[in-house]
């Protein structure tokens, strides 16, 4: 039986404007009515480009050069206005807060169909149903600036909802949110694709949370499309997913180790710890190591942490109160030491207290109450300009701050700020354009640059006032595995060189590859300050906090339920395992 | 200080969903009352005015904002740092330098610039009422107005619709300037850059470093908003539309409309025959 064709890709390629290479070339792609259907790649691989043409914002609104055809409903986009597209097609965005435009949540819903001029009862009928559908009831005349991002991106998908149309797309619906937010918005879309009837295109950089919810996978990388089938089957092609900068999760590493070593043999590829571990059941024991509190991370970066306690800490927060203006504590009555040397991770959902505690280290924000030492010396006795010599804040999007013409301008921005004098600036160039990896991209404009490069300038010209403190604020937003990995390299080895690191994050897996120590907050509270071992071994405490341990960690949880232990690979797990009957795994 | 400024804007501006008497107006009634306002604030803060016309339309405004269920006491108490700079900016300003500055009974002079006379201080007064009327207005009308209620109550008058959402969007975007102000001044503050270093020109250029990266920003952001607003099949093409409220016009609007506009002709009319002063002359 043929099945009905969606979206028709014909040697599609689009060019933008002004870049030099095309976002997407030689795309042959069928879309089926009622399917699932997800387009994976990482950063700039042109995944968005792909689906901006399903709805004719390519090539009508964005300006460029357009190869090949793409049919959508059986119209030619390219012959088809947007505005007759958007009837059918309907987009929810990475970000939340730059899609929503009215003061009410079903005023926003109820906006396309106001443009459509749908009648007046019709229109109450389907934004109610579109408004309960997502959850929403009871929230309709709230502004959607007062929801939480989760909730911002559920009023994004009824407003979608509501027009009824065709085509659902779903571009990183979960991008800008934090773990809780994410979940609950993959399970609103979760039940849309259950529904069926829908087609339902999905664009993400990870392709393990979404495994089981789609039918087919596009994997795109630099423009070109990779590889087309199952989702499932793509895990088995690691060294392409390693190539296109697509995360492998460390469940389907052991997985396909296991299966290497005949060990098991899974019927379909895992890619979640507990879909690792039932095969396993009766084949392998766990091997306890005698001393679990010794954590890898630890061990493996060599810190330089533990100082004598005579020395003088690097972050000191004494009985640290923070309360905005609304009346909301951002801190509240916190206290801690971060020692010299230290790689801490920041854990906690949004609004938390995470952003509010580090930028207190930098003296954006003064404590309302209590007192805040960087280095022996009061906060706020001090300038921030005074503090960027000593402490190097890294913030999440690179766009924030890059601005200048040039790499070499944009990186030599803060000590030309601080008064150094040309030689040593010159000097200071040379060896972080080394150390960044950015050599011969001295004269070439930042916005020419891909995400991944524009963060390292970023780092460059953060880490070029050698500073003794560096902190990352979400390190792991808008990048990929493959551009992320040469950041935490750096970074892993200025903490080897004894620079204290402070990395706010919500990707646990990154918190326990690298941090030696974990801060969890709640509402401006320290809920928690010890070692990654204990923190991600804590069940109890993760669930209260809405977090998840590392997939390693969940793998051995699965097998040896009494005796939890930390692990940050797949290859820690490997070491501890024992065949049954004593051979190691 | 212009993040304060700003965020106060933001909140003064913003719709406060509620079922008080203003909410339940026609939006057409309220900018009735705005028009009014400023037609009669203009009329009262002439230098040929008694100095109380202004003091009473201020009243005025305060009353029927509380009496219509909008906090406006409360509002002002909770910014009454800013109250008080606006009435101590603008008085000052118009004592000395109002014109009426060079008429009237002289109260004290210092020379050769500050003569103070019983007019410059009636002057001062109902500029000042003036400029604080104005602002209560406009919170009046916006705390209390949806702007999809807005936009369409124009659109039902003939007001261009690209007009009336363009006016509704740039409200919307306050909030998007403000946080992209804060997050490029603390990334430029967190690489060494000091907007209260060195001379005039050195801050210019400083602001320069502040103000440049904003603008990326937001021209990137409203790029993706206009694409946003394009998928949504959004636009500004004045065509048929509709909208979820039915928006009536009861009594009590029109007895706003009748009031304020019906007011304000009746003023102009006996303005213009000469019948009420306006301008003075001395």
């Amino acid at each position: 039986m043929t099945r009905e064709v969606a979206a028709v890709f014909r040697d599609f390629g689009f060019q933008y404007e002004d870049q030099a290479r095309p976002a997407v070339q030689s795309i042959n792609l069928e879309i089926y009515k009622g399917e699932v259907f997800l387009v994976v790649g990482s950063s700039g691989c042109g995944k968005s480009s792909l689906v901006l043409a399903m709805n004719g914002v390519i090539p009508h609104l964005l300006k460029g050069k357009m190869t090949g055809s793409v049919e959508v409903l059986g119209l030619d986009v390219t012959k088809t206005s947007a505005s007759v597209l958007a009837r059918r097609v309907g987009v929810v965005f990475q970000d939340p807060e730059i899609q929503l435009f009215a003061t009410s949540v079903e005023d926003e819903v109820a906006m396309s169909l106001e443009s459509m001029a749908v009648p007046r009862e019709e229109m109450r009928r389907r934004v109610d149903w579109a408004i309960a559908h997502v959850g929403l009831t009871g929230l309709e005349t709230r502004s959607p600036m007062q929801l939480s991002g989760g909730q911002k991106q559920w009023v994004a998908i009824a407003s979608v909802l509501a027009r009824d149309v065709d085509i659902l797309i779903l571009d990183e619906p979960t991008g800008n949110l934090d773990p809780a937010g994410s979940r609950a918005v993959m399970e609103t879309v979760r039940r849309i694709c259950d529904e069926g009837g829908r087609t339902v295109v999905l664009v993400e950089k990870d392709l393990a949370p979404v495994v089981d919810l789609v039918d087919r996978v596009a994997l795109l990388d630099e423009g070109r499309l990779r590889y087309l089938g199952s989702p499932r089957e793509l895990f088995r092609r690691t060294e392409l997913l390693k190539e296109c900068g697509v995360r492998i999760p460390e469940a389907t590493r052991l997985a396909l180790a296991l299966e290497e070593r005949g060990i098991v043999k899974y019927p379909k590829i895992p890619v979640r710890p507990e879909e690792v571990v039932e095969p396993l059941a009766g084949k392998v024991t766990v091997r306890q190591v005698s001393s679990p509190a010794a954590g890898p991370a630890g061990e493996e970066n060599g810190s330089a942490s533990g100082n004598g306690a005579d020395e003088v800490p690097a972050v000191v927060f004494d009985r640290v109160t923070h309360q905005f203006r609304n009346g909301w504590k951002g801190l509240d009555d916190l206290s801690c030491t971060i020692r010299n040397g230290e790689y801490a991770a920041i854990l906690g959902q949004n609004g938390a207290g995470k952003s509010t505690l580090v930028q207190h280290i930098i003296g954006i924000y003064r404590p309302t109450s209590g007192s805040v030492r960087v280095l022996g010396r009061e906060v706020s006795k001090l300038t921030v300009a005074e503090l960027a010599r000593t402490v190097g804040f890294i913030f999440q999007n690179p766009n924030h701050q890059i601005f200048n013409n040039t790499v070499r301008q944009e990186i030599t921005f803060g000590p030309r700020n601080l008064g150094w004098e040309p030689d040593r600036i010159e000097s200071a160039l040379r060896e972080i354009l080394s150390m960044c990896d950015l050599v011969g991209f001295e004269d070439r404009s930042p916005e020419d640059l891909s995400i991944g490069e524009k963060q390292r300038v970023a780092v460059a010209s953060i880490l070029i006032m050698d500073p003794s403190i560096l902190i990352l604020d979400e390190p792991t937003t808008g990048q990929d595995e493959r551009s992320l990995r040469p950041v935490m390299e750096i970074v892993d080895n200025l903490h080897k060189s004894g620079k204290t690191i402070v990395m706010i994050t919500h990707d646990m897996e990154l918190a326990a590859r690298h941090a030696q120590r974990v801060l969890m907050l709640d509402r401006g509270r320290l809920v928690f300050d010890g070692p990654p071992d204990k923190a991600f071994t804590d069940f109890d405490l993760l669930r209260r906090m809405h977090l998840e341990a590392p997939e390693a960690v969940r793998v051995l949880a699965g097998l040896s339920p009494a005796r939890p232990e930390f692990v940050t690979s797949y290859q820690g797990v490997m070491d501890r395992l024992e065949m049954v009957g004593g051979a190691g795994a | 200080m212009i993040f304060a400024l700003l965020e106060m804007a933001e909140e003064l501006v913003s719709y406060e969903h509620a079922d008080r008497r203003w909410h339940r107006l026609n939006p057409l009634s309220k900018l009735a009352l705005l028009v009014g306002v400023l037609g009669f604030g203009i009329f009262a803060a002439a230098p040929a005015t008694p100095w109380y016309y202004g003091v009473m339309l201020f009243t005025a405004v305060f009353i029927v904002g509380e009496m219509g269920g909008i906090p406006i006491y409360q509002e002002m108490r909770k910014r009454r740092g800013f109250v008080i700079a606006i009435v101590v900016t603008f008085g000052i300003m118009n004592l000395f330098f109002g014109r009426g500055t060079e008429l009237g009974r002289e109260l004290f002079y210092i020379p050769p610039w500050f003569r103070i006379t019983d007019r410059s201080v009636h002057f001062a007064i109902s500029k000042t009422s003036f400029l604080l009327s104005s602002l209560l207005v406009v919170i009046i009308v916006l705390k209390s107005t949806r702007l999809s209620d807005m936009t369409y109550a124009l659109t039902q008058v003939k007001v261009p619709y690209a007009l009336s959402m363009i006016t509704a969007t740039s409200i919307r975007c306050i909030p998007m300037v403000t946080n992209g102000l804060r997050i490029s001044y603390n990334a430029q503050r967190a690489r060494g850059l000091e907007l209260d270093r060195g001379g005039f020109r050195e801050r210019v250029k400083q602001i320069g470093f502040l103000l440049l990266p904003l603008m990326m920003m937001l021209l990137k952001t409203v790029d993706q908003m206009s694409i946003i607003f394009q998928s949504r099949g959004l636009d500004f093409a004045s065509r048929p539309r509709t909208h979820l409220r039915e928006l009536k016009i009861t009594a009590p609007d029109w007895a706003l409309i009748v009031l304020n506009i019906g007011g304000l002709a009746v003023l102009s009319l006996l303005v213009a025959t000469g019948v009420i002063k306006w301008q003075f002359r001395g």
